[in-house]
């Protein structure tokens, strides 16, 4: 499961550079991510531009990544592809996240505290 | 529905076109594979990008129940597929010679309670809920030591 991370303004961007994340890769994700968000500012930017498929375990991998992360870490999620919102929105777990429309956005976002 | 009376509905006087019918052994390295083999079968079958994603969504849950549930993670077990186009949808049958569906019945799929603290949100669950959401007159039978999943998936 290939991840990059990279430090934008006040949030770590990390980018899943593979195309689905699903019942074969849902373990290595979080762990990678887990591993990733160690050296992370409290923003964590989830940049999913590239992943055009999740499974309910992808689901379930990228919720784990968020309870792992939390309270130190928030993580958002950028850049939903139309198969990955679906699943989001179906599942309603679309209200549990913070959802941008790409990293960029994410990172001009100033994060409203309180 | 006994496996005898969901047999007799597939024996429909009206020609559904076979899209699909495969045999495969289960590979949960591999189910994605399986999933594009089939999507590209029903592909001529689905009208939109909103309805590929839908199929592909409900694909996955199938056969990763199969794999993970059915099979408890084994791989080389038998799987058969069959998709047939009727109506304005396809018709899709799974079987398999995995454990029986707990308490020999389908899962309702209510989704799990998100009004919790963070700590405590759900991370499965969700499987059945997109598997019904997304398809309609989905049955379970078993007989002779054989799963078998039927739905319609409307296109």
């Amino acid at each position: 499961m290939e991840l990059s991370s990279r430090i934008l303004s006040d949030a770590m961007v990390i980018t899943v550079l593979a195309e689905r994340i699903d019942a074969s890769s849902a373990i290595r994700f979080k762990d990678g991510v887990r591993a990733l968000a160690e050296k992370a500012p409290a923003r964590v930017i989830l940049d999913l531009a590239q992943v055009n498929f999740i499974d309910s375990s992808g689901l379930g991998a990228i919720v784990a990544a968020m309870k792992l992360l939390d309270p130190k870490h928030r993580l958002e999620l950028a850049a939903l592809s139309p198969t990955v919102e679906k699943v989001f929105r179906l599942t309603r777990m679309d209200s549990v996240f913070p959802i941008h429309q790409s990293a960029q956005a994410a990172v001009q976002q100033r994060h409203q505290s309180g | 529905m006994s496996e005898a009376a969901a047999a007799a509905m597939d024996d429909d006087p009206l020609p559904a076109p076979c899209l699909a019918h495969l045999h495969f052994e289960s590979d949960p390295l591999a189910i994605a594979h399986v999933i594009a083999e089939l999507m590209d079968a029903c592909a001529p079958a689905l009208g939109n990008a909103d309805k590929t994603a839908s199929l592909e969504i409900v694909l996955a849950e199938v056969l990763n129940n199969i794999t993970e549930h059915a099979y408890q993670g084994r791989a080389g077990q038998p799987v058969e597929v069959t998709a047939k186009l009727r109506g304005d949808g396809v018709l899709f049958h799974f079987s398999d010679r995995g454990a029986a569906m707990p308490g020999g019945r389908l899962p309702p799929g209510d989704l799990p309670a998100l009004a919790c603290p963070k700590a405590r949100l759900p991370e499965g669950g969700f499987g059945w809920h997109l598997i019904r959401r997304l398809t309609r007159n989905l049955s379970y039978a078993r007989s002779e030591n054989v799963n078998h999943l039927r739905f319609f998936f409307p296109t």
